[in-house]
């Protein structure tokens, strides 16, 4: 009885791994039948381009002008999601806004900026009837001084992306500039969720929040915002940059894919920056004629610890 | 910009049906096995109980983990495809069904044994062949609960899919993504249609088993 138990496991586990072998071999010649025709680079980027509609609007468009025929598979995730995929290798492209967490990849040796290709601002939103006073501020540090100290008499709450995205990296700087610690208090809510839900969740419960331009106007547009207003720019702390980095892992380490790099590097520091004037204004500036004032303001970023 | 809810939902019911019903064969085949003594089924059957609870992102992180470039498939360049869900939610569908086929499996046997027994024969075949007749309803609604749960999960689709438009979007990969996007109105469209196709699938199958299959 035992030896045909064995039998029949032995049985089973063969039958098992002819499966497994049988599918692999199945899948991998269904990719080269399907994917090799045309170039595929899995794009990781950050959910405000996306939600912009700036990157549709550019991939598509670079593949109408320079008949590159790339078909671009598009991650939309927080910053520092992207970066991670991009240092694995998981992705090749990657569209981001986290100065000091891109100086911490570059510094790693795994990815390579080939532009800075846009800038807008980030802008410190809140309640209409602002609680904390932030629209005296006279810039953001103070400005989140105010929120910490309006919040701690129990005034207002403050909504954190949470999440190590652009947004978040930004404002955790801003704390520590400011040599306050939110963590853990009870007025400090942490979302870990993206920029419009973060965005809606502060509507909801009149609570202050930092958010990109783009996505804050985008939804007042849309009229999914209705008693947040803005209450703070500060044009030094609060500039807010878009790269474009490749990946160095071996994977993307291919002829194809980097053509195609150096081509949409081409293509985005030239006709791009007209395209993002002509349809993204007030959204998103190009840093055509300013790239020496967005590269200072990028490395003073990345110091910002 | 947006892709429409038709080929969203075609694509879904693809790959959750081909991961359900690999992960039903399987699950087949664990069953039988498991289900030939009391011994096996009392050492293994609390091990899949616990696995069927296994948080789906998880499996989603260990599939990435096990495709990305640097791993130990990556070579098979398989991530951020449908194939790498496939994978994915044919193990969160697998310990769902081989523990509710296992568990009736053994009790259909247990009874038909003794049935055979107090009829007065021992013949292994007569049972098997007994037990399959019996067997008929529960593979069915075991099918339908690895399929439901692969149609309905989001860990494994999110991480290991990527929610790529046009690609490898799904039914909850565009809910999440439009979420996050603040379009809250369409993704509970696409909501509401998830529950439609789930609840439909369950009553058109309940129904084709009940009349079709042995009446």
């Amino acid at each position: 009885m035992g030896q045909r138990r064995m039998k029949s496991l032995i049985v089973l586990i063969v039958l098992l791994m002819v499966l497994i072998a049988a599918s692999t071999y199945v899948i991998t010649m269904h990719n080269s039948l399907f994917i090799q025709p045309q170039v595929t680079i899995t794009v990781s980027t950050t959910t405000s381009l996306y939600q912009i509609g700036v990157l549709d609007t550019l991939l598509n468009d670079f593949n109408n002008f320079t008949h590159a025929n790339v078909k671009f598979n598009v991650l939309a995730k927080g910053s520092g999601e992207a970066l991670r995929l991009l240092a694995d290798g998981s992705a090749c492209f990657a569209f981001v806004h986290a100065p000091s967490l891109e100086l911490q990849y570059l510094e790693q040796g795994k990815i390579e900026r080939l532009a800075i290709f846009a800038y807008n601002e980030f802008i410190i939103v809140g309640p209409r009837t602002d609680p904390a006073n932030v629209n005296e501020a006279q810039n953001a540090i103070e400005a989140f001084k105010r929120i910490y100290y309006a919040g701690e008499r129990g005034l207002a709450r403050f909504v954190s992306r949470g999440d190590l995205s652009g947004t978040n990296v930004r404002e955790l700087q801003i704390w520590r500039l400011a040599n306050l610690s939110p963590e853990g208090k009870s007025w400090y809510l942490k979302t870990s969720q993206g920029m419009a839900q973060t965005l809606i969740m502060a509507d909801n419960i009149q609570a202050y929040t930092l958010t990109d331009i783009g996505s804050w106007l985008k939804l007042k547009n849309q009229g999914k915002i209705q008693n947040l207003v803005e209450l703070e720019k500060d044009p030094s702390y609060l500039l807010n940059v878009y790269s474009f980095y490749i990946s160095k892992s071996p994977a993307c380490n291919n002829t194809n894919i980097l053509n195609v790099a150096y081509k949409f590097k081409e293509y985005i520091t030239s006709r791009g920056q007209d395209l993002i004037i002509e349809k993204y204004k007030g959204l998103l500036n190009p840093v055509r004629g300013n790239e020496t004032m967005v590269l200072q303001s990028w490395e003073a970023l990345t110091k910002l610890k | 910009m947006v892709e429409s809810i038709s080929s969203i939902t075609i694509r879904s019911l693809y790959i959750s049906s081909v991961a359900s019903f690999s992960a039903f064969i399987i699950a087949i085949l664990i069953s039988l096995w498991l289900s030939k003594s009391k011994r096996r089924m009392d050492m293994l059957s609390p091990i899949l109980e616990a696995l069927v609870g296994i948080p789906t992102t998880v499996i989603g992180l260990l599939v990435y983990m096990l495709l990305c470039p640097r791993g130990p498939l990556g070579f098979f360049k398989l991530l951020y495809t449908p194939y790498a869900i496939m994978l994915g939610e044919f193990f969160v569908a697998l310990p769902t069904a081989t523990s509710y086929m296992a568990r009736h499996f053994y009790n259909v046997r247990e009874n038909v044994k003794e049935l055979v027994l107090s009829l007065g024969s021992s013949n292994e075949k007569f049972i098997t062949v007994l037990i399959l007749r019996e067997l008929v309803p529960i593979l069915l609604s075991s099918y339908l609960i690895a399929f439901s749960r692969t149609i309905g999960e989001l860990g494994v689709a999110l991480i290991a899919g990527g929610g790529i438009e046009g690609y490898t979007n799904v039914l909850t990969t565009a809910i999440a993504l439009q979420t996050s996007l603040g379009n809250y109105e369409y993704a509970i469209w696409i909501g509401i249609i998830l529950i439609t196709i789930t609840l439909l699938i369950v009553v058109v199958v309940k129904l084709l088993g009940e009349y079709v299959l042995w009446k």
